[in-house]
């Protein structure tokens, strides 16, 4: 039993650390460059004590849980009916928002880099299906994908990182001073933002995640590696471009991969890594529907169960095909303009992102005063 | 689980490119494959040119044209009219801009360079003086024209090459207000009889300034930019000696050193320029001088002053127009980051005030078999 604890805990963990991979490199360093210019790269590394706090915030808020209780379900105990649906309500449609969002920046991202004279509906409507067909099965099937995934994607970026840092040139970097700080508490947002959503779906979004003492003690070195790992993406794409071409490109981390040449001959790799990032955004519009559903139909009274029929339209599911129908029609009217998609993603979705990340835990904790009162 | 992976196979070929559902496909043999952008200025817009050559036959070089009202404009037309096949400018590896282009702006290409899916932004970018970038791309023949030129020319300039690509220019530009752009110029090639034909040589540096050519750096002066820039390659320097003879001097390796002078209240006052390069010996008219120590002291010392001459004149021209296009503010921030806080930014408007002095300091080595 315990060894099938830590094994999901190792699969939700890869769900959530890959599925964050798709706002990473939306975000970083473009997003941060456009609000701390050269101190950009170093910016993730301040967030790293806001992180820890509020996964430390989490893990405790966790605890008060019950076994197999996800935070749906929790909402509707500690705030009431009446309370706990609005609540649920609104979590849904903001989960629905995100995944809409991912669908078309995904799409964004594939006419922005290989395919420019396509339309967005050729990737949104696959996406979405795709979608909604892993938030009709069961978790574990998302959660395997994650893991399967995970090695390629992991070892893919590491390759491009590494090319990256080896071209970057430091005096893009450099220096940073004292005077920087302001820069770099502004610089940190996207990271602590990204890392936000993360850690609220780890701990709370799905069903069956780890309630135990000492979760937060084990995972916070491996909280630590994230700043770290954006860190040297932003010194990679940073030191190649420069922060005011970071903050003008759409897709910086992209733009570096085009200009990478491996071994002197192999050039234009960039079509297979956006290729290859199609994952993280289905893991993420995955995540996000699995997690809308569930809110949306404990709102709507149903009570959903672990092991369900993909086909079956019993007990409120016909709401999963709802959402997921309704986040690719979003996903298709969405920021037609790049210039509005820009705002959306470097403003919008990140300042919800960011509201919801600190309503959750502090509604419930207000719902668990309450209670205790 | 196996529905889902049926599916998901199924789904796959929608994003993939695969022929029965993307009908663009094309073999490579059916392109023209683009290596060198030309741009001009044209009436209402610009002239866009493609030196192309097929994918199935590569001395097949051809140069195609259209106007448009800008860049993508133009590149929609040329696609259009392009009768040899698709153009496909994946592969691009040069941009060649006309000297007018450049005086009315290039922020609109650099713009275009940013956002467009085909083009790298470590693409080197070539001002051509005196002629249109069609007419070069027309009359550099022989392999695949322009873009073998330009490659050769890429290859020597070495780290060089990376001050001028796409993506330096605009972050110098909007960075430091200015940027410098590596200027060609139309020649006779160096074959003769039926392969002679025309080819670019390289002369100095145009600056840009808010994305426009203000000034050119003349070719004997792009050596004080390669020396300011610590971008210097072996390069041949002919000087005449005391008694009026020719030196050649072969340039090995140089470095420069910035030492911001401050004022009492804080503000940089002035600059201190160091040179050190070293440089070897090559062709001397009188052989025996070369063993001659008065004769070597009094070489590097022409050495010298040559050098101070085209700084001083660089530094002269930044000063005039204002811009830091050298990127010395830059540097002075690397080596002063508390004190030089913005420098990067702000030198341009300070240069015009600043004491600036230019000291070089050479080293002669004698060549091979001399000693």
């Amino acid at each position: 039993m315990r060894e099938n604890e830590s094994f999901f805990r190792r699969q939700l963990q890869s769900l959530c650390g890959l599925a964050l991979l798709s706002p990473i490199l939306r975000l970083i360093p473009g997003s941060a460059a456009e609000q701390a210019g050269r101190a950009a790269w170093a910016a993730p590394l301040l967030a790293l004590p806001v992180l820890l706090l509020y996964a430390w915030a989490l893990s405790r808020l966790r605890r008060s849980l019950q076994e197999g209780e996800s935070l749906p379900d929790f909402a509707l105990r500690v705030l009431g009916a009446r309370l706990g649906r609005g609540f649920l309500l609104l979590l849904g449609g903001w989960l629905l928002l995100y995944c809409a969002f991912t669908l078309r920046v995904g799409a964004d991202r594939f006419l922005v880099t290989v395919y420019p004279r396509s339309a967005a509906a050729n990737f949104v409507i696959p996406m979405g299906l795709l979608a909604l067909l892993a938030a009709l099965g069961p978790l574990k099937s998302l959660l395997r994908v994650a893991r399967m995934a995970e090695p390629l994607l992991l070892s893919v970026l590491l390759v491009l990182l590494l090319a990256g840092l080896r071209a970057a040139d430091w005096t893009e970097l450099m220096p940073l001073t004292p005077a920087d700080a302001g820069l770099l508490l502004r610089g940190s947002w996207p990271s602590l933002d990204i890392a936000a959503f993360g850690l609220a779906a780890y701990f709370f979004f799905l069903p069956g995640q780890p309630r135990e003492k000492g979760t937060f003690r084990r995972k916070a070195g491996l909280l630590a590696l994230f700043p770290l790992g954006l860190t040297l993406l932003g010194a990679a794409v940073q030191g190649r471009f420069g922060a005011p071409l970071c903050a003008r490109l759409s897709a910086p981390f992209f733009a570096l991969v085009r200009n990478l040449v491996f071994f002197r001959s192999l050039e234009r790799v960039e079509a297979l890594v956006v290729g290859l990032w199609i994952l993280p955004d289905f893991l993420l519009t995955g995540l996000c529907l699995q997690a809308a559903q569930r809110c949306l139909r404990l709102a709507c009274g149903y009570s959903p169960q672990p092991e369900e029929r993909r086909l079956d339209f019993a007990n409120g599911r016909w709401l999963i095909w709802l959402g997921g129908l309704a986040a690719i029609g979003l996903g298709l009217v969405l920021a037609p303009e790049p210039a509005s998609l820009l705002f959306w993603s470097r403003r919008l979705i990140p300042a919800l992102s960011l509201s919801a990340a600190l309503l959750i835990p502090g509604l419930l904790l207000l719902g668990l005063k309450r209670k205790r009162l | 689980m196996k529905r889902a992976i049926l599916l998901l196979l199924l789904v796959t070929p929608l994003l993939s490119g695969c022929s029965f559902l993307y009908t663009e496909r094309r073999e490579v043999e059916q392109l023209r494959l683009a290596e060198t952008m030309g741009l001009d200025a044209a009436p209402g817009g610009v002239l866009l040119s493609l030196a192309s050559f097929s994918g199935a036959e590569e001395e097949n070089a051809s140069c195609s044209s259209a106007v448009g009202a800008s860049v993508s404009d133009a590149m929609e037309r040329l696609q259009q009219r392009s009768l040899e096949g698709p153009l496909f400018c994946g592969h691009l590896q040069h941009i060649l801009v006309g000297e007018g282009l450049a005086r009315e702006g290039l922020l609109d290409l650099l713009s275009y360079v940013c956002h467009s899916s085909d083009l790298r932004l470590d693409m080197p970018v070539f001002l051509l003086l005196d002629a249109s970038a069609k007419e070069a791309m027309t009359a550099v023949e022989g392999g695949k024209g322009i873009a073998d030129v330009l490659s050769a020319l890429e290859q020597a300039e070495g780290e060089a090459a990376r001050l001028t690509s796409a993506g330096a220019i605009l972050r110098n530009l909007d960075e430091q207000g200015a940027a410098v752009v590596r200027t060609l110029r139309l020649a006779p090639s160096a074959e003769e009889g039926e392969k002679s034909g025309s080819t670019v040589e390289p002369d100095g540096y145009g600056v840009l300034v808010d994305g426009k050519l203000r000034a050119l750096i003349h070719s004997e002066d792009a050596l004080g930019v390669a020396l300011l820039t610590d971008t210097l390659r072996p390069s041949p320097l002919v000087l005449e000696d005391a008694s009026g003879r020719r030196a050649t001097v072969e340039l090995q390796e140089s470095s420069c050193r910035l030492q911001p002078l401050w004022g009492e209240d804080g503000a940089l006052n002035g600059l201190e320029i160091r040179v050190r390069v070293q440089g070897a010996a090559l062709e001397i008219d009188d052989f025996s001088a070369v063993t001659d120590p008065h004769y070597a002291d009094a070489l590097t010392a022409r050495l010298e002053s040559s050098l101070s001459r085209r700084i001083g004149n660089v530094l002269e021209l930044s000063q005039s127009l204002g811009v830091d296009f050298l990127g010395l503010g830059r540097r002075l921030e690397q080596a002063s980051p508390i004190r030089g806080r913005g420098l990067s930014r702000d030198l341009g408007t300070l240069l015009p005030s600043l004491r600036m002095s230019v000291s070089v300091q050479g080293e002669l080595r004698h060549a091979g078999d001399m000693n």
